[in-house]
């Protein structure tokens, strides 16, 4: 978190903006000049910001791109995500998303969520899958809630069990 | 998926004659076609049912109990009352279908859990 605000502020701000401290965002007071890309708040509004905070905190997002426009991406709209050479698809219900991100970028970032890695590469959202078969070589095929079907590699069996807490 | 049935296919086919060899007194001992091609036809009826199992474990798990303790019942009644080469390969089926249920069950209840875990952390926030 980066703050651009008058000095006068800046320790009423730090105190109120303790808990986003780890959020990659740059929050920039009206009045005050930055070059970047930044989020402008006003003083006396203080509410939206907090309100603005907790939603992004609470539900985290990805960002998207399709046919070079820009989408925000609600992480549990995510089926799963697919690193293919250079680029890496986040795909959803509807739709499939290019995103800026690598996918072990990816998977360092959605560590804690509901997402894990499948295969090389894949990650996929345990919440989107309706049920398991067993396959040949230990493997597992994954049919997912839009009738989808993928491959849980026998390298990445014991981590996804102990994800979904199989005893 | 092809490759998985074919797989089990041939596996119950290597069983179903390895329990042929090993059972001397009973009609299927004999080394003939006809009981080459009963053992075949037996072989893909227990790939069919097994294949068939696996898809209905998974659609009634929360029956998962109650499908071992039946299967347990079949499999005691097997050992006391049946007849040796029934005993073997209907108990063969019974502990593979039982090994199924209890490696796609126990796995479908944690991931059903988890969902359901996860639904309720994503309404609390």
């Amino acid at each position: 978190m980066k703050l651009i605000c008058k000095e006068e502020h800046r320790k009423l701000l730090l105190e109120k903006l303790k808990e986003y401290e780890d959020l990659d965002i740059v929050f920039v007071e009206y009045g005050e000049s930055y070059e970047g890309m930044g989020y402008q708040f006003d003083i006396n509004h203080l509410d939206n910001l907090m309100k603005y905070l907790k939603e992004l905190k609470d539900q985290e997002y990805l960002i998207g791109y399709q046919n070079e426009r820009m989408y925000r991406i609600a992480v549990n709209n995510v089926l799963y995500i697919e690193g293919l050479s250079k680029e890496c698809y986040l795909v959803t219900l509807t739709d499939e998303y290019k995103s800026e991100y690598k996918l072990y970028e990816l998977e360092e970032k959605l560590q804690g969520t509901s997402f894990i890695r499948i295969s090389k590469s894949m990650l996929v959202n345990i919440y989107f899958i309706d049920y398991i078969q067993a396959e040949m070589n230990m493997k597992y095929g994954l049919y997912m809630k839009n009738n989808m079907k993928l491959t849980l590699s026998r390298k990445y069996v014991s981590d996804f069990k102990k994800k979904i807490g199989k005893r | 998926m092809k490759e998985k049935i074919g797989i089990r296919f041939l596996t119950q086919f290597i069983v179903m004659c390895l329990i042929r060899l090993f059972i001397s007194e009973s009609y299927y001992s004999e080394m003939n076609v006809t009981v080459t091609l009963i053992m075949l036809a037996y072989a893909f009826l227990f790939t069919l049912l097994l294949e068939s199992f696996d898809r209905f474990i998974v659609h009634y798990v929360k029956y998962s109990k109650y499908m071992a303790i039946v299967m347990g019942i079949c499999l005691a009644f097997l050992v006391f009352k049946g007849e040796t080469y029934d005993k073997f390969i209907f108990g063969y089926l019974l502990i593979v279908m039982l090994k199924d249920l209890w490696k796609l069950a126990s796995m479908q209840l944690s991931l059903e859990e988890f969902q359901h875990n996860y639904e309720n952390k994503s309404e609390n926030h």
